[in-house]
């Protein structure tokens, strides 16, 4: 497909875009990533998998409830696995979410994605101490920490993200939009 | 917008990069709007096509071939998805293209340089007070500035159809221009 731009035989350009036209309504742009945010959440995770990451978490819980005298039925019930499973489920998003920091970062953000990568190292420390403890000894408060741990990396993604938008918006405002 | 920026941003898109996505909606915005909003004459829905427009390029980046042609690429598919839903806001209206199809095209009837050495300002207005499909097609034509193959494309009428309905919106055109005049 080749559509070279082409000048306007008739009239100036820059006369074109002078034209007294509204300015896009308020909030396109929140509507916008909206749209985008949504098409992306069909396409990459279907209800389905929310679903399925939900029960795993309440039958892990059921299963962490159980009380010790219980522990030849647990056993069998192989907890280690659906912890690998919901393990398996937040580290994908958390994955994607630090590529798309780093594809992202350039000279305006590399401090801020570095010193997020470094406290999300930590984090990731920390789980790993949290997992070996609960080989020791499967403790409800220490899945509640893990998954606790879960949530505020994907957090501290999220704000990373919002911020280096706000860098690049403050960059790209004085872009002129013309054709 | 400097090429080279569009062409990173162009590149991370293709990657689905929701970032460089935004960012790229946020440098083209503003122009495609003002292409929408000329066909739709309502910001709600000049809003509406833009945002269908830049999520329909997502998905169909891979055909694009040269980052630079971008804008352009991109300001068609805003005025596919413009004159579509103009066309279905008021079928009527736009049928009326297909009315002069059997005349014979009547050749440069009207001089473009006569038109074109008015103001812009007054051009527009007049364009905007014709009729429906006069106003679209004499948009494309003195706003956009599409030639009569790609009009005819863009309206899929023929060419010599589109040859026939822009000579007679010149025509039309012309006589609100010298009602204004005098």
């Amino acid at each position: 497909m080749h559509h070279k731009t082409k000048h306007n035989p008739h009239f100036n350009q820059s006369e074109i875009d002078g034209l007294n036209t509204p300015e896009m309504p308020l909030a396109h742009e929140y509507r916008f990533e909206e749209k985008l945010n949504n098409r992306k959440r069909k396409k990459f995770i279907p209800f389905k998998s929310i679903a399925a990451a939900a029960s795993i978490i309440i039958t892990l819980g059921v299963v962490f409830i159980k009380k010790p005298n219980e522990q030849l039925i647990e056993e069998s019930f192989s907890p280690s696995q659906e912890i690998t499973e919901v393990h398996q489920y937040y580290e994908n998003i958390i994955t994607n979410k630090i590529a798309a920091i780093k594809s992202s970062e350039n000279d305006d953000n590399n401090i801020l994605v570095s010193d997020a990568i470094a406290e999300l190292n930590n984090l990731k420390l920390e789980e790993e101490n949290l997992l070996k403890q609960l080989l020791e000894n499967q403790n409800n408060r220490i899945v509640k920490a893990l998954l606790t741990n879960f949530k505020i990396r994907i957090q501290l993604l999220e704000q990373v993200s919002q911020q280096i938008t706000s860098i690049n918006q403050l960059k790209n405002e004085h872009y002129e939009n013309h054709l | 917008m400097s090429s080279i920026n569009t062409e990173l941003l162009i590149a991370q898109c293709k990657k689905h990069n929701t970032l460089a996505q935004m960012n790229l909606y946020k440098a083209y915005c503003k122009a495609m709007f003002r292409v929408a909003y000329r066909i739709t004459q309502n910001t709600e829905l000049a809003e509406d096509v833009v945002q269908e427009a830049f999520l329909t390029a997502f998905d169909d980046l891979h055909k694009l071939t040269d980052s630079n042609s971008f804008g352009s690429w991109l300001k068609r598919i805003v005025i596919f998805k413009s004159i579509n839903l103009v066309k279905k806001n008021k079928k009527h209206a736009f049928i009326n293209f297909d009315e002069v199809s059997y005349k014979i095209p009547e050749e440069n009837s009207i001089d473009d340089t006569s038109i074109t050495d008015l103001k812009l300002n007054e051009v527009y207005n007049a364009i905007t007070n014709l009729k429906e499909n006069y106003r679209l097609i004499l948009t494309l034509y003195y706003i956009e500035g599409f030639d009569y193959e790609e009009i005819a494309e863009i309206t899929q009428l023929s060419y010599a159809n589109c040859r026939t309905t822009i000579s007679r919106a010149k025509e039309s055109l012309r006589k609100k221009l010298t009602v204004y005049a005098s």
